[in-house]
This record gives structure tokens, sequence and C-alpha cells, in this order.
């Protein structure tokens, strides 16, 4: 299976049944996956902070290190391939904290505050999360089938139902 | 043998760090020394010349012409860079796939780069300036995890009983079943290897810059903020994942509000992007 890696601040959509989109390395980032099981159309976002408003030259050359320019992006890039907006679900991953969290804390909780908020706003249901903690994870997504898994601290991939 | 001695002893194992990087800086520093003095300096290093001719290509260097020499990659880099090429080329040669924390040479080697250009961003912004010690400091904050891998590969479970079922971080669990942490351990290996004082005690105490006696400066507090920084962003992940303190008054003592640290971090994805030579002088080793 081709995989597709999505790397930090980017985001990577797809159709081909044949592809497995992955991100690895999230830390206090978040992944949003969304997917439309009939159009067999889904992608991933991987961003890093909340809110581009303090940084919009910034977010005009990585639209997807922000949860607030990415997350709509993505939903339009999903569209565009084929996906059909009513049917889009949405998964979440992310948001680990540091201990202490002081320095951490407005960034890993905000990030995964913004995706909420937002997929809310867009109407689209957030079946599944995969939050905190402080621990790394990678998560995968197939396109033939909208599986989507997250990878423990063990190494072991758990499916996010 | 002793825990305490074992751990010494493979410390005393590591090769010398290349000399060649020593007489760079002092040179550099020396405003009697020529051109062409550096030039054989750093000719007399082959796996150095290599690198530093594949890196200083890179966007983050920012030069207009094509480099494929020595020295027109010295006469275009200017001081702070050459300093900068010689010490990534010569400390990337440590970076090793690292059992314990699960991290390949590769990842590592993204960690130490992608700490020291956020402890430059970060310096840049505190201070106005850039410093080369503290580039040094940064990349080779972790370099204690080389060594100290292989013991907490044996006693994993262990350390992770402790980070998971008692909650403290990935440094008091080395400290408690080893009896060493990764970061003093690398102010000792920086010790062996010569470096000065205030880039031993950057490393020393890049998690814990708190615990020094005040009067230390910012670097010891840059580092620790980068390091913390990358961790978040997922730069570089191992075992130890987020399970370390991030202390609350590192913002404060550096003068920076939220707004500059997020500002700090988007401009590392870029200075990361233009740094691909840089981060690609380590390849993935064979498992």
């Amino acid at each position: 299976m081709p995989q597709i890696l999505v790397k930090l601040a980017d985001l990577s959509v797809s159709n081909n049944p044949e592809d497995l989109l992955v991100v690895y390395g999230l830390g206090s980032t978040a992944a949003v996956m969304l997917y439309d099981a009939q159009a067999q159309t889904g992608g991933i976002a991987h961003f890093m902070l909340p809110s581009s408003a303090s940084e919009p030259q910034r977010a005009r050359e990585y639209p997807a290190m922000f949860a607030d320019v990415a997350i709509p992006l993505l939903v339009e890039a999903c569209t565009k391939k084929g996906a059909r907006r009513e049917a889009i679900t949405a998964r979440l991953a992310g948001g680990s904290l540091l201990m202490g969290q002081g320095i951490s804390r407005s960034i890993s909780e905000g990030n995964i505050a913004a995706a909420r908020r937002i997929l809310e706003q867009l109407s689209i249901p957030l079946t599944a999360e995969n939050t905190g903690g402080n621990h790394n994870r990678a998560v995968r997504m197939e396109i033939s089938t909208g599986k989507s898994f997250v990878r423990h601290p063990d190494g072991n991939w758990e499916e996010m139902a | 043998m002793s825990m305490d001695s074992a751990i010494k002893k493979a410390v005393n194992g590591l090769p010398a760090f290349p000399a060649t990087v020593h007489r760079v800086t002092a040179l550099i520093n020396d405003p009697d020394s020529s051109m062409a003095e550096l030039v054989d300096v750093v000719r007399l290093d082959q796996s150095i010349t290599a690198n530093i001719l594949r890196m200083c290509n890179s966007a983050y260097f920012g030069l207009r012409h094509k480099v494929d020499n020595v020295q027109d990659a010295i006469l275009y880099l200017g001081r702070q860079n050459i300093v900068r090429a010689v010490l990534a080329a010569g400390a990337s040669r440590f970076f090793r796939n690292t059992p314990g924390y699960e991290a390949e040479a590769k990842v590592m080697w993204e960690h130490a780069v992608g700490t020291a250009l956020l402890a430059q961003i970060l310096s840049k912004k505190v201070t106005g300036r850039e410093e080369t010690s503290l580039f040094t400091a940064a990349i080779l904050h972790d370099i204690g995890k080389i060594v100290l891998g292989a013991f907490v590969k044996d006693k994993y479970a262990e350390i992770k009983k402790i980070v998971s079922g008692e909650s403290r971080s990935f440094l008091e669990a080395e400290e408690k079943v080893l009896g060493m942490n990764h970061a003093t351990l690398g102010g000792l290996i920086a010790a062996n290897w010569k470096f000065p004082e205030e880039i031993r005690q950057a490393i020393a105490f890049h998690h814990r810059p708190d615990r020094l006696a005040s009067g230390n400066g910012l670097m010891p507090w840059l580092v620790h903020l980068a390091d913390q920084g990358c961790l978040m962003l997922g730069i570089g992940q191992g075992s130890d994942g987020l399970a370390y303190d991030g202390l609350d008054e590192a913002m404060k003592r550096l003068g920076l509000a939220q707004a500059d640290f997020e500002a700090a971090l988007a401009r590392l994805v870029k200075e990361l992007d233009n740094a691909r030579e840089l981060v690609g002088i380590v390849q993935p080793s064979p498992h």
C-alpha cells in the first residue's frame, strides 16, 4: 500500500483506495482526519497551532500550520477530490502535554479545542478522539475503508473507532 | 561492575570530539588568523569537508553561488556560519541509532538541528544576537542519550513504570533507576570533549535550568525552551515522548510572551525546510 506521509504543517487528500495516509511525530500538534465512506475519499491535516490570528503571513505560506485555516482547507480539498460535504466525518488525535504543562498547555489544549470547535461550526461529526497524555503518537488512515489507527508508545497500532 | 562505573566506562569509550572543530573555533576567534590557515585546518578532516560542501549549498546559509570547494565555502559562509557548519559536520558523526529511547540516528539528529535552530530563533528575539556557543550547546544537548540509551534499554520496564505509574519525568526516572540522567551525562561527555563550562552547563541542565545557581546566563534556559518546543512539535520523537517538565519559568526568565514562542515555533518549520541539507548529513543507519 503506497504510504503518503503528511508532514508537520501540511495536509494531504486522496481518493485512491490503494493509499495509506500517515502522520508520524504528533506531539502537542494535532491531526484531523476526514473521510467520506461512499466516495472513498479522505484526508489528514497536521497542524501545530490553534490560531493564525497573530501570524497571517506565515498562514499564507503554511496554511496547514494553523487549525483555523487547516481544517476548512482540508474540507475543501476533500470535496474537490469527490467527497460529499454532508457525508464527511472526522477523527482527531494529538495534543500531548509536557509535564508541568506551563509551556505546552495553551498550545496542546488549544489545538484540540480549536479542532472540536471548528468541526462543530462546520457541522462535521467527530466520531473518535485520541488526545492528551505525555507521549508521542502516529496516526494512519486507509483510503479504501477510512479505518484510522493510532500508534501507542509501545509500538502497537489501535483502531480509532 | 556497578551501573555508575559501567556508564562512565562507556563515556570514556567514546571517540574524542574532532579536533578540527575546536581548532576552527579558535581560529575564528583569533583576529590575526588568516583564511589560508582556516582552509588548511578544515581540509585535514575529509568527512567534515564533505559535509560542509554539502551543507553550505543549503538554503539555510543563503549563499547565492554553488560552492564546490572549501576555500569558496569559507569565503562565502562568513565566520559564524563556518563554525556552525564545521560543528554540525563534526557532531553528526556521533549520532547513531539509539536503543532505549527507540530513536533512529536520523531522528536524533533532526531533533538536535531543530533545537539548535529554535534556540537561535529565540535568542535573536530575546537578545538580538545569535551565538555560536548556544548553537553548540543546543546541537549537543542530548548527546548523553547516545551513551545512556543502552542502559535505558536494559531497565526500560522499570523506568517506564516510574514515568507512567508515578507521573515522574523521564529524567527523574533515569536518575532513580540508573543513578544518572542523560543531561548530566551529556555534561560529562562535553567535559571530556573539552568544551567550555558555559556549554557543559547548558547541556547538563537543559531539562532543569532552574537547578543552576543564578548568574549562569540565559543559555541553559534557551536550550531548555528550544528542546521543549521541538518535543512539542514532534521533531525527533522517542520513547520518552513529552515526559519532561516544561518549566513555566522559562518564558518569564527569557522575557517572552506566549505569542513570541508560537511565532518562533512557526518560524522553525520554515528554517527546517531551508536546512534540509543540514538535517540530511545524518542518513538512516541500517538496523
